[in-house]
């Protein structure tokens, strides 16, 4: 089985890319290694935050950073699923991957910034299900995730303390949960065949709670 | 007399709100963006508390300089903002038809999702010194993340743009409700598109004039759960994200 990851940025991307290659997958990293001919799995570990996404709106609109972080988290990943699509459809397994994070629910934020990242990610959240519109037919399936890794932005004393129980899920366990999380079929995680769940576009945690979006 | 701007103004919703608005008694700023559009003047011919201003809600430049028109008439207030200029139109942008436009993702997203962030956050000295602070957003069935599974439809950047709209405006609501901001979010359904002279299309459902005065009244209501963000559309019902 053959494996894309777009980003090695961060430890967690690191370490996902070591476990599947442990679990005996062929990995490429976009840039740095490409495939050459097909892939059954596509994970875009794009997930970019800005130190500086903490401005409130009365501070007034970061626009620069606000297009910086879209660029990262939208339009290049719009870019590396059309250019790695080819290769998908080659492909038998046909599953595709992001990350998120459940700070970029529009029902569950209770932060009153970070504008940049979370207004990015809401414009992904819904791009999936018109991703899969298209693609379901033909056999893809979908995995958004989130890893429950935060670089502890926030600015308020709730936040700040959301970041450290978040923290507790650390960079190799959440690519463990990450791996176990992609390769399944989701809803026959007990092998029961009457179960399947991959209809349904949601988005799970490191510690397998579904948020809403 | 309380105030109120209206963004995109020059036809549709935008327009019949401002109708309803000069019934109700208030002096209403007119954004107005498209040149060949002259329903407004007409408008204004009748009415001496319509006030057009050019709004390009993607420029910052422009809003500030609406900001300072409304400023000189109000005497540096504003009662209500209504965040309803959006930009749509087809676009190649769906994964079966390469290239995508990506450029038009990034369009779609400083208009629709940062044009009304920018309004609130120059506005905001504004509305600052009103006792009303109300803050309405004309969003978008498309907006809603859980219910996009099954739409036709393949165009990517206008439902992309109004789910992040949404994101700005909750992150908003986190913000300002605490300062004694209300905020209304608003699905108008789909509405007939105004011509030139005034005249409706065929095509679509709604009539902007029924939807307008529905909406006035969910803009204008004091809720009993203000605490709530929530979208609510032409039949008064509940939408979710």
């Amino acid at each position: 089985m053959a494996v894309l990851i777009t980003k090695q940025n961060t430890i967690f991307d690191k370490e996902l890319k070591s476990i599947f290659e442990r679990e005996g997958y062929t990995v490429f990293i976009a840039g740095e290694n490409e495939p050459t001919g097909y892939i059954d799995m596509y994970i875009d570990t794009s997930n970019y935050r800005s130190d500086k996404d903490t401005f409130l709106i009365r501070d007034g609109l970061d626009e620069k950073i606000i297009r910086e972080v879209y660029e990262e988290n939208v339009l290049n990943s719009m870019r590396l699923l059309e250019n790695y699509l080819p290769y998908l459809e080659k492909g038998t397994g046909k599953r595709i991957c992001f990350l998120t994070s459940h700070e970029a629910s529009i029902n569950e934020t209770t932060h009153d910034n970070g504008y940049a990242y979370k207004m990015s990610k809401a414009a992904m959240h819904n791009l999936y299900p018109m991703v899969m519109n298209i693609l379901a037919d033909d056999g893809y399936t979908i995995r958004i995730y989130d890893p429950l890794l935060s670089n502890g932005h926030n600015t308020n004393e709730q936040t700040k303390k959301q970041c450290k129980i978040n923290n507790i899920v650390c960079d190799k366990l959440s690519a463990e949960g990450a791996f176990n999380y992609f390769v399944r079929k989701r809803g026959t995680e007990h092998d029961d065949p009457l179960r399947n769940d991959e209809n349904r576009i949601v988005f799970r945690d490191a510690l397998g709670r579904e948020h809403t979006w | 007399m309380k105030s109120v701007i209206i963004t995109g103004a020059d036809r549709g919703l935008g327009l019949s709100l401002s109708k309803e608005y000069l019934n109700s008694g208030y002096t209403v700023f007119a954004g107005k963006y498209l040149e060949d559009y002259t329903l407004l003047e007409d408008l204004q011919e009748t009415n001496k508390n319509l006030h057009i201003i050019k709004l390009d809600v993607d420029s910052r430049e422009s809003i500030s300089s609406a900001v300072e028109a409304v400023s000189k008439i109000t005497n540096n207030t504003l009662d209500v903002l209504i965040s309803n200029a959006a930009l749509m139109g087809e676009v190649n942008c769906t994964l079966r038809k390469p290239p995508m436009d990506i450029e038009a993702v990034w369009r779609s997203f400083s208009v629709n999702a940062l044009g009304p962030a920018r309004l609130v956050e120059l506005f905001l000295p504004l509305l600052d010194n009103s006792k009303r602070k109300r803050l309405c957003f004309v969003s978008s069935e498309v907006s809603c993340i859980n219910l996009m599974r099954h739409r036709i439809g393949e165009g990517f950047p206008y439902p992309m743009s109004k789910s992040s709209m949404n994101m700005g405006i909750r992150i908003m609501f986190n913000d300002l409700y605490p300062q004694d901001y209300t905020f209304r979010l608003y699905h108008p359904g789909w509405m007939k598109r105004i011509q030139h002279d005034g005249s409706r299309s065929e095509e679509a459902m709604y009539d902007p004039d029924d939807i307008a005065a529905h909406a006035i009244k969910y803009f204008e209501t004091d809720l009993k759960d203000e605490q709530r963000l929530v979208m609510i559309d032409f039949r008064s019902q509940e939408w979710p994200f």
